[in-house]
């Protein structure tokens, strides 16, 4: 076990080498040119080629990318073309309102969604099934900005209760900081609470179809409700698995509801990024949140054996 | 505990619909909507989805990129049936000719993220020592999170539905192959499977017979999240500049082009909204109605 | 920032150092405007980039040796005056007491020579005083002096330009900078301090004002002209990309003003009787269609002049400002309206009747074969993706056969400078829209140079125009220049260097509680909340 968790760790560096490689590469054949943006609208073609060659952006790829990856390994991220700042700093200052955001809206999400979908499977077929269902369907039919600006209608403009945009650090106070977050995590909740039910619902429907469990029903509710803890934890691997891989999905909401509530985080970063070339940064936001994401699904693969002791490795 | 786990093939048992009596005279059509009406709403209204797709040139509908600058922002009327945009478009139109980009987007993803998952986790799931590169390589696509790597693609790309179908579907490819192997990893352990492998069954019968059919029903479960979830990342990539030009209408990009003023004209959000999220919402019914239909076990409780 | 630190940074998810804003008590929010900007501020260097968000900024924390008054005449600003001898071959400006840096350090001739230096190099119309200039110096700390080679009329004009790249003053050690490369540290003399240390690149930018600020005595402010009074303690620049979320944010109170609400949010914030809407910039912004010279059909004049006459402004102009009338403008020509310069020379073929089975008939008896036209454009910005769909269709319905290309406004900038084939990567047309200051005359506007390969996208290569633009330079008065102007009018009609699509106003939305906002673009000073 303990040599299994270290061959996977090791193994994440090849992985990450990969990330960066594909990262880096998907980047350079990219057609904007960041030289272009930068010099604005009357820049003269002779401006941009003057600008693309002080940016070093005329160099060839491997030599761009050793250079880069090297920096990379000494914690280096490399200085954004646009505002001429560090990526790590640009990073750093970002990191709070997405990690907030996004542990808010795990934890909310979890703790209403597992109990939804094994309530679900439990009274499967009943009004109770149906309506969460549905819910759980409309949660992730409906997109996440006209989710958003609903809510910012009804509770921020309307009833006035919580704040349009923006965030408040948690420097400020723990009551500004959850008021600035509470929507922004319901609108990103959405999506991954519905995905979570689901998949509880139908691993929980497998688990409780099995005849142990139908024999505990026979013989009274009382055991039946001790078991479904057992049921829910036969049922984890793949909760487990889904809760790992909708951090991908929180990600990428986060960037749809970043932009909406104007919260400065990382997903607005990687996309102001994205659309400006600004090739150092969206490398590094890429990087951490792959390595973020790699950590995630090791966890999750490691967590296999401890719900599900059949799982050897 | 492992001792308590039914093989789940061995529940695969005699036809049910054969077995019990059909509660009241019906035809065979009424029995099974009977049996599966989330199948039956979920089916038509895809169908009816479909068809809108398909005759949406004959749908009273005008040329939906015909722009009209002074017929602009017009309120839903007997001539506008869905008001006008920004720049004079029937919106009605768009909507209509928009079913075709956004099923097709939502289809093609499915299928193609499916098919190639499945392929990538049944070898990765049992053929042991490609486990570890396979992971690895689908830990680093996977590792880039989905929407991001699809901006990401499209900003290489011209916004064509064909980059947009692409974009969608490599960041899923990983997500499904790592569910397979999830489900493979599991049932290679069951003691059937092991019975199999004992008696000497080639590999590829037993993946073919034992594994296969185990991993379909969670896969139609997370093929038809996926078929959803790919009609709104295209609204998602729309919304953030890295979708389909306007001048190819899908329901994501009429709503991202309308969203700015959804406060003062929100018919322009409302209508494409409204039917990306029937048509979501029934294709997950169809999955968890099909769902239901194939897994016999599920099928028994009924 | 070094390894530790980042991760330190990245592990402590809260608490980070720089997100860390001074909190405000509520009694202090009336000393504090909040502002949404047209976008992100992302480059702060005024002579590095001509982004229109980056000149806003620059006024807040630089300021300029000539300043700019409501009727666009130049007023003197940091100097106190200047004398010209030698038939108006020498200029002696004299700066004014008690100017003084953000760092403390005086404000000396010699900065404002280097910061001239620096500027001439990447602004035309400073390009153009340079090249007039035998030489510039600093006899004294509070004197510069100007030896030109011949009289240019223009100096305080071209020192005190509101377009892009202004002549921001900075200190010489800053000003010795590589014009091509960004000056990050802001050191300006302007009423606001750059708070570098709250900046939030995408997100925020925060200046505090400047106690010691100097500024003009007596006289009004007006435009960029006139005493600089800064009322607010700080200045917060918040980015809200999302236009919706915007508008709520106005509605909500939490912002004070926003800068650029579209058009068609207007009726929503006028409704909302705590908000002031009004049209504060009169020189707006003026679209273009730019060809490409280089490549069919474009490279034909019949083929160019063709399809003037299909041009209907009122068309564009909808669909890029709204519905409102008062928000746009049309039969606009190569200059902007209400300049100095503007002229109804050659006006005659936009006004017409846009008889689209005339162009079609005279688009192939240019020579026109139907080959593929690629029409490049931005679809993120919204004005220019409504002008360019206006465009396409325009150009659909005259039997050109079309091939739209809609990308983000990234790559159009990419692309555009490519003199590739436009099947191989380059293009036929874009559209793009550039502030009515940009357009006041041959000096500041780079689409009226017919200088070829080294000119702006498109590469006209027109003699004529070249010619008539140093015959403005030359002229010796305004009578003069107008004439020249109305010249220059006529020839971009004759070969077409670029289609004028007509001028749309940026309202801007408040609270109806400030008061004393300049016209202009956004100004800060001057501006102030009643009591």
């Amino acid at each position: 076990m303990l040599a299994y968790i270290v061959r996977r760790v090791l193994a994440t560096i090849p992985v990450m080498a990969v990330v960066a490689m594909f990262v880096f590469s998907l980047l350079y054949i990219a057609p904007g040119d960041p030289a272009a943006i930068i010099a604005g609208d009357q820049a003269t073609p002779a401006d941009i080629v003057r600008i693309h060659a002080q940016l070093g952006l005329d160099r060839p790829f491997l030599v761009r990318f050793a250079d880069w990856f090297w920096h990379v390994l000494n914690g280096d991220l490399g200085t954004s073309i646009f505002t001429n700042l560090p990526v790590t700093h640009l990073i750093a200052q970002r990191v709070e309102p997405t990690v907030s955001l996004m542990l808010l809206t795990m934890v909310l999400s979890i703790v209403i969604a597992v109990p939804m979908g094994v309530l679900a499977a439990w009274k499967q077929g009943s009004w109770i099934d149906r309506l969460i269902m549905v819910n759980a369907v409309i949660g992730f039919s409906v997109p996440v900005f006209v989710i958003g600006y609903v809510l910012a209608y009804i509770f921020a403009l309307q009833l006035d209760w919580l704040p349009v945009q923006g965030f408040t650090s948690i420097s400020h106070g723990f009551w500004p900081f959850l008021k600035s977050l509470i929507l922004p995590a319901v609108t990103l909740g959405g999506i991954y609470i519905a995905l979570i039910a689901r998949i509880t619902r139908a691993t929980m429907l497998e688990v409780l179809s099995q005849d142990y469990v139908r024999t505990a029903k026979s013989k009274g509710v009382g055991q039946y409700a001790v078991l479904f803890l057992h049921a829910l934890k036969n049922a984890a691997v793949p909760i487990v698995t889904v809760i790992g891989l909708g951090v991908a999905l929180l990600i990428g909401g986060a960037v749809v509801t970043e932009t909406v509530f104007a919260i400065p985080g990382l997903g607005r970063l990687t996309v102001d990024a994205i659309l400006r070339r600004d090739y150092p940064v969206i490398q590094g936001v890429v990087l951490l949140f792959s390595f973020a994401y790699v950590l995630v699904n090791l966890l999750v693969d490691l967590s296999y054996t401890f719900f599900d002791p059949r799982i050897r490795y | 505990m492992s001792s308590a786990v039914v093989p789940p093939d061995a529940v695969a048992a005699p036809a049910l619909p054969d077995v019990l009596p059909p509660p009241r005279r019906r035809g065979r059509v009424g029995t099974f909507a009977y049996r599966h009406p989330t199948i039956l709403a979920g089916g038509a209204l895809l169908a009816v989805m479909l068809l809108i797709a398909v005759f949406a040139p004959v749908l009273h509908t005008v040329d939906p990129t015909a722009l009209a600058p002074a017929r602009r922002l017009r309120a839903p009327s007997g001539e506008y049936w869905f008001g006008t945009d920004m720049l004079g478009r029937d919106i009605y139109s768009r909507v209509m000719y928009g079913a075709r980009v956004s099923l097709l987007v939502g289809f093609a993803v499915a299928l193609l993220s499916s098919a190639i998952g499945m392929l990538i986790g049944l070898v990765s799931g049992y053929v042991r020592w490609t486990d570890a590169v396979i992971m690895r390589v689908m830990d680093g696509l996977m590792a880039i999170p989905g929407i991001l790597l699809a901006i990401a693609l499209m900003a290489l790309t011209r916004g064509s539905v064909q980059n947009v179908i692409i974009a969608i579907t490599v960041p899923q490819v990983p997500q499904v192959s790592r569910l397979v192997r999830g489900l493979v990893l599991s049932l290679r352990e069951q003691p059937y499977v092991e019975a199999a492998v004992a008696a000497g069954t080639p590999g590829w019968k037993i993946i073919l017979r034992h594994i296969l059919p185990n991993t379909l029903a969670p896969l139609m479960v997370q093929a038809t999240y996926i078929c959803g979830s790919a009609m709104i990342i295209e609204a998602i990539l729309s919304f953030i500049g890295a979708g389909t030009p306007p001048i190819i209408p899908s329901w994501g990009n009429i709503m991202a082009e309308g969203r700015a003023l959804w406060q003062v004209k929100p018919y322009i959000v409302f209508f494409p909204a409204a039917f990306l999220s029937v048509t979501v919402l029934a294709v997950n019914l169809l999955g968890d109605g099909l769902r239901d239909a194939l897994d016999p076990r599920a099928a028994r409780r009924l | 920032m070094k390894r530790r630190t980042f991760v330190q940074g990245a592990a402590a998810s809260a608490g980070i150092a720089a997100l860390a804003t001074p909190h405000i008590a509520s009694g202090e929010a009336a000393r504090v405007l909040k502002f949404i900007p047209q976008s992100d501020l992302a480059t702060l260097d005024p002579i590095w980039t001509t982004a229109y968000v980056t000149r806003n900024h620059a006024f807040l924390v630089f300021d300029t040796l000539y300043g700019q008054d409501d009727s666009y005449a130049a007023q003197p600003q940091m100097v106190e005056g200047a004398t010209t001898d030698a038939d108006g071959k020498q200029w002696t400006l004299k700066l004014r007491d008690g100017l003084k840096f953000h760092d403390g350090t005086p404000v000396l001739a010699r900065d404002c020579v280097a910061s001239i230096q620096r500027w001439g190099k990447r602004d035309a119309f400073g390009g153009a005083l340079m090249a007039a200039t035998d030489e510039l110096s600093a006899p004294d700390d509070r004197t510069l002096v100007f030896r030109l080679k011949k009289p240019f009329p223009l100096l305080p004009d071209a020192l005190g330009k509101t377009g892009s790249n202004i002549c921001a003053i900075i200190p010489e050690r800053l000003a010795k900078t590589d014009p091509f490369t960004q000056v990050t540290e802001m050191v300006g003399s302007g009423p606001y301090r750059f708070l570098a240390d709250e900046r939030v690149p995408g997100s925020r930018v925060a200046y505090a004002r400047f106690a010691d600020y100097r500024p003009r005595d007596g006289g009004t402010a007006s435009f960029t002209a006139g005493p600089k009074i800064a009322n607010f303690d700080r200045v917060e620049w918040n980015v809200i990309p999302d236009s919706a979320t915007a508008a709520g944010a106005m509605q909500s109170g939490e912002m004070d003003w926003w800068e650029n609400p579209p058009g068609d949010l207007l009726p929503l914030l006028r409704r909302d009787g705590k908000l002031k809407v009004a049209v504060q910039d009169p020189t707006g912004f003026l679209g273009y269609m730019r060809p490409n010279f280089l490549y069919p059909p474009f490279d034909n004049p019949a083929f160019r002049r063709a399809l003037l006459p299909a041009i209907n402004q009122a068309d564009f102009m909808t669909a890029a400002a709204g519905s409102d009338p008062k928000l746009s403008h049309t039969g606009i020509g190569a200059f902007c309206p209400s300049s100095p310069m503007a002229t109804d020379a050659g006006m005659a073929v936009l006004n017409g009747p846009h008889d689209l089975e005339k162009v079609r008939a005279d688009v192939r008896a240019s020579g026109y074969k139907g080959e593929p036209v690629v029409l490049l454009t931005g679809t993120d910005f919204p004005i220019i993706n409504a002008i360019a769909n206006v465009g396409a269709d325009l150009l659909k319905r005259v039997g050109v056969n079309v091939d739209y290309q809609g990308v983000d406004w990234g790559t159009v900038v990419q692309r555009r400078a490519k003199k590739d084939p436009p099947d191989k990567g380059g293009w036929n047309v874009f559209f793009t829209y550039w502030s009515g200051l940009d357009n006041f005359n041959p000096a500041v506007d780079l689409a009226l140079r017919g200088n070829g390969g080294g000119g702006w996208f498109g590469w006209p290569d027109m003699p004529k125009l070249e010619q008539l633009r140093t015959a403005w330079f030359d002229a010796p008065d305004a009578q003069a220049q107008k004439r020249v102007c109305a010249q220059i009018q006529q020839d971009v009609f004759d070969e077409v260097p670029f289609y004028p699509l007509g001028q749309l106003y940026q309202p801007t939305a408040y609270k109806t509680e400030l008061e004393g906002i300049l016209n202009g673009f956004v100004l800060f000073w001057n501006v102030r909340r009643s009591a």
